[in-house]
């Protein structure tokens, strides 16, 4: 398990452990009450030896819950049912071995008891419907024991049992919404770690991509450009590789504009190894606060748009260099391909119109247009224009 | 790391030219396009750090025009030295590639120009001498920065600064250049005089300098005294 799964439950685990906590001092109130009555009413008993037992038990049974939940660092839910049985047993039986002709409600240490038990049994379970049979439970038993043997005015029964109803609901709520919270703060806990993992990362690899840049990069373009290496083929091929490298380093550097910007930017290397200087103007995708979310089908016909573009002022222009620009507006996503070339009139040459007609169509398939103005001797320009709403 | 008073003051229409770059091999090549076209360029200094140029520029070295690296000094933009310089001389900035923050910061600095170091040769050319000559190289790529820096609705990295802004007319302009038409180009797009697109350029790169004339006499004379060379 990752530190980030280890560290994911911490809080949940911690909520628990407090809840136990909380459960047993409530228990330990309880078992107090058992001693303390026990031992001042003694006389009062008619079966003291049977009482002692009683108390014996219900006692050895608490501290048995206490100290297993403490240790499983959790309320185990069948243990805490299994004390609800006992309870329910005691409490049934509780009237003949406190069965006294005294007023003092001392003698009574079944019923304080059970109260103080019932908090940690609403902590316990999960779903209500288990706390509230619980509670009835309880209540029932009471009752029963009232009635078998109970010394208790009846006026004094009806708010004991509510008693229990009350103590397990505001218990389970509460733990509901404890867990509830531990949950959420374990959740963004981790979302953070990761986060800050990918940051971390993020950092690491441009700088590693600037420690590139600014070195080999630079050494690698200033070869293939200059007069330093004599073999033209040679020169050539370390032309491609700077471009390559160049490519690969503004990959690791710019993850905005995703696929739309890499795939101009391959284009524009490919054009490149082709002998085409293009000039790629696309600083609004590099912009992290513009989020653009085009499909991949519209991605790729704008790419292969431009490169059909490109291929036309190698082809036809008589220039050598071209300016590819990706901008944005509020609706569009807009890549347009200029030249200072020799232009074209459209309405002429056949070659031309079947290059409309091919960057035409691969706009119209993905909901967009293209803008193609060319005169003889003053350049051109097509401009492809998208929607920008698209869904992946 | 060469500096070549050797050669006397400039012959009238050689323009001086030094060349600040920590990369060697970049240095020879800035040098070899210049002194490979047919302009009348005379590289009169080229150093790794704009450090070493200071005292040469104290002195007599005539520099018409200091192509500058942006990242000479490291990660980040060396705008003090751009600042510096362009207080008396034109500082035309390079770099293999520039972030948008950056390249603002640098003509906000005083800069007049901005050029990619993978730009055709020609195109660098032209950029060197409209520099020297006083004006503002508004290369393709720049427009696209300058573009993009200041004209999306998110606030500029240092928020003290703020943006200047551009009128819708002076946007147009700066959007069509950036799509690489020459100025003649786009006046004709624009329905205007190519004066007039000159006359956009010069008002966007005053917005962005605003007050920095001032500021930039100002530190020249806390300097060099009260002549600056």
């Amino acid at each position: 398990m990752t530190e980030a799964g280890l560290a994911d439950a911490a809080t949940a685990e911690r909520s628990e452990v407090a809840l136990v906590i909380a459960g047993a001092l409530y228990r330990v109130y309880g078992l107090t009450q058992i001693v303390a009555t026990v031992w001042s009413a003694w006389h009062w008993y008619p079966h003291p030896e049977d009482t002692l037992v009683l108390s014996a038990v219900l006692a050895a049974e608490g501290t048995a819950v206490v100290v297993i939940c403490l240790r499983r660092r959790r309320l185990v839910p069948g243990l805490l049912a299994v004390d609800v049985g006992v309870l329910m047993v005691a409490l049934a039986a509780a009237g003949r071995y406190t069965d006294v002709h005294a007023s003092s409600a001392l003698v009574d240490y079944v019923y304080p008891y059970s109260i103080a038990a019932s908090v940690a049994i609403g902590f316990a379970f999960r779903g209500y419907l288990a706390v509230l049979a619980a509670a009835i439970g309880l209540a029932g038993a009471y009752v029963l024991g009232e009635v078998l043997d109970g010394h208790e005015s009846s006026a004094a029964v009806a708010p004991n049992l509510l008693g229990y109803l009350a103590n397990t609901a505001a218990a389970f709520v509460f733990a509901h919404y404890l867990r509830r919270l531990a949950g959420q703060v374990d959740t963004s806990r981790a979302e953070a770690l990761e986060r800050a993992d990918a940051l971390a990362r993020e950092r690491e690899r441009a700088r590693h991509a600037r420690l590139l840049h600014d070195g080999v990069l630079q050494t690698l373009e200033a070869l293939g450009r200059g007069d330093h290496l004599p073999d033209p083929e040679i020169r050539a091929q370390v032309a491609a590789d700077a471009a390559w490298l160049r490519g690969f380093i503004q990959g690791a550097e710019s993850d905005h504009g995703g696929d739309l910007l890499a795939g101009l930017q391959r284009l524009v290397r490919e054009k490149a190894a082709g002998g085409l200087h293009v000039d790629l103007n696309a600083a609004q995708l590099n912009d992290a606060s513009q989020g653009i979310d085009l499909a991949q089908a519209v991605i790729d016909a704008l790419v292969g748009a431009t490169r059909e573009a490109l291929t036309n002022v190698i082809k036809h222009s008589g220039v050598r260099h071209a300016v590819v620009r990706a901008a944005l507006t509020a609706a569009e996503v807009v890549v347009s391909v200029a030249d200072q070339g020799c232009g074209f009139d459209a309405t002429r040459t056949s070659r031309q119109a079947g290059l409309t007609g091919s960057i035409s169509q691969r706009m119209d398939e993905v909901g967009g247009r293209a803008l193609i103005e060319s005169l003889p001797g003053a350049g051109t320009l097509i401009e492809l224009t998208v929607p920008r709403q698209g869904r992946r | 790391m060469r500096i070549d008073s050797s050669g006397g003051p400039l012959e009238t229409d050689m323009i001086g030219v030094a060349i600040v770059d920590d990369h060697p091999l970049a240095r020879r090549g800035i040098e070899q396009m210049l002194t490979g076209s047919d302009a009348s360029f005379r590289v009169v200094a080229s150093v790794a750090a704009g450090a070493d140029l200071r005292p040469a520029l104290a002195g007599e070295l005539p520099v018409d025009v200091v192509v500058l690296d942006l990242y000479h000094d490291g990660d980040a933009p060396c705008l003090a030295t751009i600042a510096e310089f362009a207080a008396f001389t034109r500082v035309l900035v390079v770099s293999a590639s520039g972030r948008p923050d950056d390249v603002v910061g640098a003509i906000r600095a005083g800069a007049s120009g901005y050029v990619t170091k993978n730009a055709e040769a020609d195109m660098f050319v032209a950029a060197v001498e409209t520099v020297a000559a006083g004006g503002f190289a508004m290369s393709s790529q720049l427009a696209d920065i300058l573009h993009a820096g200041l004209t999306t609705p998110t606030p500029p990295a240092a928020p003290s600064e703020a943006r200047p802004d551009l009128s819708a007319r002076e946007e147009q302009a700066l959007e069509l250049i950036a799509r690489g038409f020459t100025h003649a180009q786009v006046a004709t797009r624009m329905g205007v005089r190519k004066a007039t697109v000159d006359t956009y350029v010069e008002r966007i790169r005053g917005k962005l300098q605003l007050g920095n004339k001032a500021e930039l006499t100002r530190a020249a004379l806390a300097r060099f005294g009260t002549q600056p060379p």
